[in-house]
C-alpha cells in the first residue's frame, strides 16, 4: 500500500538514463508529520520551537527499470542532522526505495536554511534544507565576569564549588531580539540547591536587556543539577558541587553504639570508627562522655583531622559498676550518640578466710587482721572490714578501734590476687581494749558498686577474756604532813574492781601498827564504771586513794597495791615515799 | 615506835561528770588543731581526748611534768607562754616575760627545770631556768656567727650548758657546739661532723650524737673535759636515717631510724643493735607523763605512735582520727 503510495507521487529524477538500457530512474519525496511531498524546491522542515527538534524522512525511490545505488549522503550541519542513514553503498533496487531522516532543533527564532547531498550512482545531488526556529526572540549570556558568554538553549551553566552552608550566584542577562514585546516567565526545576534572586518574570520591550541572578546554595555534597527555565522553550542546565565534610560513625544503630553484655567489673571495648565522606577535609575537636560506666580509652590527639575519604578510630570502654541496663552518651563536636549495655552479676567469690589476728587476745594488745580469697578473683574489689564489740559487761570500750581510726577500715583486693590490701599494708592493727567481750570482724566486698558479699557473710571473732585486774602504775599524788595521795593506775575487763590490798613497808628502824590494809573499793569503783567518761577507755582508771597518817609520815618506806575482782588478784605495784 | 597509827580512807569522791579516774598517757601537741590534747588511757588502748583549753593556738609545746608546759603559740610572733595547771582543771596560761620570739625548738634537762629555746628566724637560744614555778629566762644568745640551723639540743643536769647540733645545708657540713651560762654564752666547738639532729647526754658529761648525713651514731666522752670521740654504731649496724636518740635506764640506747621506719635498739655491752619495725617514721622521743613511754611522732596525717619501754620496748598507736 505504502509502496503503491510512492509509486503515485514519485517525480521524474532527470538524469543520464539511456532510453534503451536498464537503469535506475531516481523520484525523491519526503515526509513530515506524515504527510508526504514531493521534493521539488527541497526538504521543508515544519516551523519548530527553539530547543525542540522536528524531523523529515526523505524517500528515494527508483522506478527505473534497472537497480541503482547510492554511495554517500553528507549533510551541511548545524541545525540541520542526518540520521538513520543505509550501509553505504546503498543499492536502490527497482521499484523499491531507501530512506534516511533529516532533523532540525533549531536554537534560536528565525529562518534556517542548510543543505543535503545524495551522491548517487548516476551523479551527486544537493537538496535544500529549511526551516523555521519558533517561539524564542531573545538571546541569554552569562555576564558574572567579563568577557560576557552567550548561553544557547539547552546549554549549561556551570557554578564553582560552594562549601555547604554558602553560596554562590551567577549574572545572567537576557535581551529582547525580537521587534515585539516579550513576557518571559523564569522557574528552576527542582528548586533546590539553585534559586532566582527573587525575578520571576523579565518582561522586555524590543532590544531590553534585563538582569537576574541564580544562587546556587548546595544542600548536599557532590554534584548538583537542575534546570532554568526562560519562557516557554529555552532552558538552560545548571550545574554545581556541594562542597563539605561528612563523618559516618560505626558501628551505630539508630544513634546508639551498643556494648556487650559485661560482668561487672570487668570490660568491654568497642572501636568507633569515623570516616569522612565528604570532599574536603574534616576536623573533629572534642570527644566525650560525661563520667560513667563508659569511657574512652586513652588520650585522643585532638583536633583529629580527617582528609576527605579518611579514617579515625575512637576506642569506647565499657565497664558497669551496676547490674542492669547502662548507658550514657558519647558528644563529638555537635553529634550526641547513645551508648548502651548491660552489666551482668559478676562471679561469686571464692572462699574467704581472716588472717593475723587468733581466736582470743589479751587487753591493751593491737593485733592485726587480713581477709584472704582462696583463689584469685579476675576483677578489683573492694570492701569494708566492720569491727563491732559486744562487751560483757554492758558498756562499751571506745579504745577498740582500727589504727586508721574508728570501727571500719576499707580494702581493696587488686584484680587476680588473693590478700586484701588495707591503704598499703596487708592486714590493719586494731586495739583489743580492755574491757571483756567479743570483737567480731564482718567483711562486705563489693565489685563497683555491686554488693558480692557472700551468704552468709564470713566473720571473725575475737575473745577477750573476763580477767583479774591489771595494775600498770602506782604515783604518788598529792602529799601532806599527815597524809598521801597514791594513784593507782590499771585496769579490769570485767568493770569490777571489788577490793583492794595495802601493804606497807616500814622505814628502817621503824614499826607500823599496821602493814597490810584491805580496802572495799566496790562502790567506788562501781560508780566509776557507770559514768560516761569511763567508757572513753573502757576498763581503764586511775583511783585515787588518800592515805591519812597519824604519826610520823617519814616512817613509810613504800607501799604497795594490789587489786582484785571475782576472776582474782592483780599484779602488784609499789612507790617509795622516801 | 614511831609510827603509832596508821588510818587509810578511801578517797575516791567520783563525780559522775569528771573524766578525773581517766588514765593519762600524757599531752601532745595536735598540729592539725594547733591545740595541746591529753592522751586518754594507757599505751595499747589509748585515744587523743579533747583539746585542753589555751588562750591560743598551740605551734609547738614541751610538757614539763603533770601539770606544766612550755607552748609557743602558731601567730607570726611566736610567743612562749607557761601553761600550768594542764591536767587539774584549773589550767592558766601566762606569757613567758623576756622570752625570745619565734621559738622553734625547745628542750628541758631530765628534771624540767632549764628549757632552752632556739629561734631559727632571730638566730637566738635562750635558756629558761627555774621552772616551772620560778622561770626566769636569760640574755639571749646570738646564734648569729655560725651558719645553718639548730637541729639538736640536749641540755645539762644542772642546766648550765646545752650541747646544739648545727647543720649547714649550703655547705653540707655541721657541728656540735657547747654553750651557757658555763661557757660565758661562748660558742665552744666539740665536734663537726654532717648533720647532728640528735643528742642525748649520758652519765651527765658524756654526748650520744647522731649524724643524720652519715648514718653514724658517736660517743663524745667528757664534753666538758677530754672530748673524747667514739664510734658507737652506723649503717652497716643498721642506723638509717637518725633523728632521735634516747638513753634507757639499763643503759641500752634507742635510735629513731627515720630511714628505715625502725626503733634501733644497741645493748649496751655488745653495742649490736636489733630494730623494732612500726608503720610510721620516727621523728622524736618525746617523754610523756606515764612512766617509760614516749611520742615517737605527732598526730595527724598518720596515727600517733608511742613506744612503751615501762617494760619491754613495745610501738602501739593511739587511733588516727576521722
Amino acid at each position: 500500500m505504502k509502496k503503491s503510495f510512492l509509486r503515485m507521487t514519485i517525480l521524474a529524477l532527470a538524469g543520464g538514463v539511456s532510453a534503451f538500457a536498464a537503469a535506475p530512474q531516481y523520484v525523491l519525496s519526503y515526509i513530515v508529520n506524515g504527510n508526504q511531498s514531493a521534493l521539488t524546491t527541497g526538504v521543508i522542515l515544519p516551523p519548530t520551537a527553539v530547543g525542540t527538534t522536528s524531523t523529515a524522512t526523505v524517500v528515494v525511490f527508483n522506478q527505473g527499470d534497472g537497480d541503482g545505488a547510492i554511495n554517500g549522503v553528507t549533510g551541511s550541519g548545524g541545525v540541520f542532522q542526518v540520521t538513520g542513514l543505509p550501509t553505504f553503498p546503498a543499492t536502490v533496487k527497482t521499484n523499491s526505495n531507501v530512506t534516511f531522516i533529516v532533523s532540525f532543533t533549531p536554537t534560536s527564532s528565525g529562518q534556517a536554511s542548510g543543505s543535503l547531498t545524495i551522491n548517487f550512482d548516476t551523479g551527486a545531488q544537493v537538496i535544500a534544507l529549511s526551516g523555521q526556529g519558533t517561539g524564542v526572540s531573545f538571546t541569554v549570556q552569562n555576564i558574572t565576569s567579563p568577557p560576557a558568554t552567550t548561553i544557547s538553549a539547552n546549554g549549561t551553566l556551570a557554578f564553582p564549588a560552594t562549601p555547604l552552608g554558602n553560596s554562590a550566584s551567577m549574572t545572567l542577562s537576557v535581551t529582547n531580539t525580537s521587534a515585539a514585546a516579550e513576557s518571559l516567565q523564569l522557574a528552576i526545576t527542582p528548586p533546590t540547591n539553585f534559586a532566582l534572586n527573587g525575578v520571576t518574570q523579565l518582561n522586555l520591550n524590543p532590544n531590553d536587556t534585563k538582569t537576574f541572578f541564580v544562587v546556587f546554595t548546595p544542600a548536599a555534597i557532590g554534584p548538583l543539577t537542575a534546570q532554568l527555565q526562560i519562557g516557554a522553550n529555552f532552558t538552560i542546565n545548571l550545574a554545581g558541587t556541594g562542597q563539605g565534610s561528612n563523618l559516618t560513625f560505626s558501628p551505630v544503630t539508630n544513634g546508639v553504639i551498643l556494648f556487650p553484655n559485661t560482668a561487672v567489673g570487668s570490660t568491654a571495648a568497642v572501636t568507633l570508627t569515623i570516616t569522612n565522606t565528604g570532599n574536603i577535609a574534616a576536623t573533629v575537636t572534642s570527644v566525650g562522655i560525661p563520667a560513667s560506666a563508659f569511657s574512652i580509652t586513652g588520650t585522643l590527639p585532638l583536633p583529629l583531622g580527617l582528609p576527605p575519604g579518611g579514617t579515625a578510630t575512637i576506642g569506647l570502654l565499657f565497664t558497669p559498676n551496676a547490674v542492669g541496663a547502662l548507658t550514657s552518651t558519647l558528644v563529638i563536636d555537635s553529634k550526641t550518640f547513645g551508648l548502651q549495655g548491660v552489666g551482668s552479676a559478676p562471679a561469686p567469690l571464692p572462699g574467704i578466710s581472716f588472717t593475723g589476728v587468733g581466736d582470743t587476745a589479751a587487753p591493751l594488745q593491737q593485733p592485726t587482721v587480713g581477709l584472704q580469697l582462696a583463689a584469685p578473683y579476675p576483677q578489683d574489689l573492694t570492701g569494708t572490714l566492720t569491727l563491732t564489740f559486744a562487751p560483757g559487761s554492758f558498756a562499751d570500750d571506745q579504745t577498740i578501734q582500727f589504727a586508721s581510726g574508728g570501727r571500719t577500715v576499707n580494702f581493696k583486693i587488686p584484680a587476680n590476687t588473693t590478700g586484701a590490701v588495707f591503704g598499703q599494708a596487708g592486714q590493719v592493727q586494731f586495739s583489743s581494749g580492755t574491757v571483756a567481750g567479743v570483737i567480731t570482724f564482718t567483711p562486705a566486698f563489693a565489685v563497683g558498686s555491686v554488693n558480692v558479699t557472700p551468704s552468709p557473710v564470713p566473720v571473725k571473732t575475737v575473745q577477750i577474756a573476763a580477767s583479774a585486774p591489771v595494775l600498770r602504775s602506782l604515783q604518788l599524788g598529792t602529799q601532806t604532813a599527815t597524809s598521801f595521795e597514791l594513784l593507782i593506775t590499771g585496769y579490769s575487763t570485767s568493770r569490777s574492781v571489788s577490793g583492794l590490798q595495802l601493804n606497807f613497808t616500814p622505814s628502817a628502824g621503824s614499826t607500823l601498827s599496821a602493814t597490810s590494809i584491805p580496802v572495799n573499793s566496790d562502790s567506788a569503783f562501781s560508780s566509776w564504771y557507770q559514768t560516761a567518761a569511763s567508757q572513753t577507755v573502757g576498763s581503764q582508771f586511775t583511783a585515787s586513794l588518800t592515805i591519812n597518817l597519824n604519826g610520823n609520815g617519814n616512817a613509810v618506806q613504800s607501799v604497795s597495791v594490789t587489786a582484785s575482782n571475782a576472776q582474782g588478784a592483780s599484779n602488784p605495784v609499789s612507790v617509795n615515799l622516801q | 615506835m614511831k609510827l603509832l597509827a596508821l588510818v587509810l580512807t578511801l578517797g575516791c569522791a567520783l563525780n559522775a561528770a569528771t573524766n578525773s579516774w581517766i588514765p593519762i598517757t600524757g599531752v601532745v601537741v595536735d598540729p592539725v588543731n594547733q591545740s595541746l590534747r591529753p592522751i586518754q588511757g594507757l599505751p595499747g588502748a589509748s585515744l587523743l581526748g579533747p583539746a585542753l583549753n589555751l588562750p591560743f593556738a598551740v605551734n609547738r609545746a614541751v610538757v614539763l611534768g603533770k601539770n606544766v608546759a612550755i607552748a609557743i603559740d602558731a601567730t607570726d610572733s611566736g610567743q612562749a607562754w607557761l601553761v600550768t595547771g594542764l591536767l587539774s582543771g584549773d589550767i592558766a596560761a601566762n606569757p613567758l616575760q623576756g622570752a625570745i620570739a619565734g621559738t622553734d625548738r625547745i628542750a628541758t634537762n631530765d628534771a624540767g627545770s632549764v628549757a632552752v629555746l632556739y629561734s631559727k628566724s632571730n638566730s637566738q637560744l635562750q635558756f629558761v631556768s627555774g621552772l616551772p614555778g620560778s622561770a626566769s629566762v636569760s640574755d639571749p644568745i646570738s646564734l648569729a656567727g655560725i651558719p645553718g640551723t639548730v637541729g639538736a639540743i640536749a641540755v645539762s643536769d644542772d642546766g648550765g650548758w646545752a650541747l646544739i647540733g648545727v647543720s649547714d645545708s649550703d655547705s653540707g657540713s655541721g657541728a656540735v657546739y657547747r654553750v651557757g651560762p658555763a661557757t660565758n654564752n661562748q660558742l665552744l666547738t666539740l665536734t663537726t661532723l654532717g648533720d647532728p639532729r640528735a643528742i642525748v647526754l649520758k652519765s651527765g658529761q658524756d654526748a650520744v650524737i647522731a649524724d643524720y648525713a652519715s648514718d653514724q651514731v658517736f660517743l663524745v666522752r667528757d664534753v666538758i673535759g677530754a672530748q673524747e670521740r667514739t664510734p658507737l654504731v652506723d649503717g652497716s649496724g643498721g642506723v638509717s636515717g637518725p633523728i632521735a636518740l634516747l638513753i634507757l635506764p639499763d643503759q641500752s640506747m634507742l635510735i629513731a631510724n627515720a630511714g628505715s621506719q625502725t626503733i634501733g635498739r644497741v645493748d649496751p655491752v655488745t653495742m649490736q643493735m636489733s630494730t623494732i619495725p612500726m608503720n610510721g617514721v620516727p621523728d622524736r622521743f618525746e617523754k610523756l607523763l606515764q612512766p617509760g613511754v614516749y611520742a615517737l611522732n605527732q598526730p595527724g596525717g598518720a596515727p600517733l605512735l608511742l613506744l612503751d619501754a615501762s617494760s619491754d620496748l613495745n610501738v602501739v598507736f593511739v587511733p588516727q582520727e576521722r
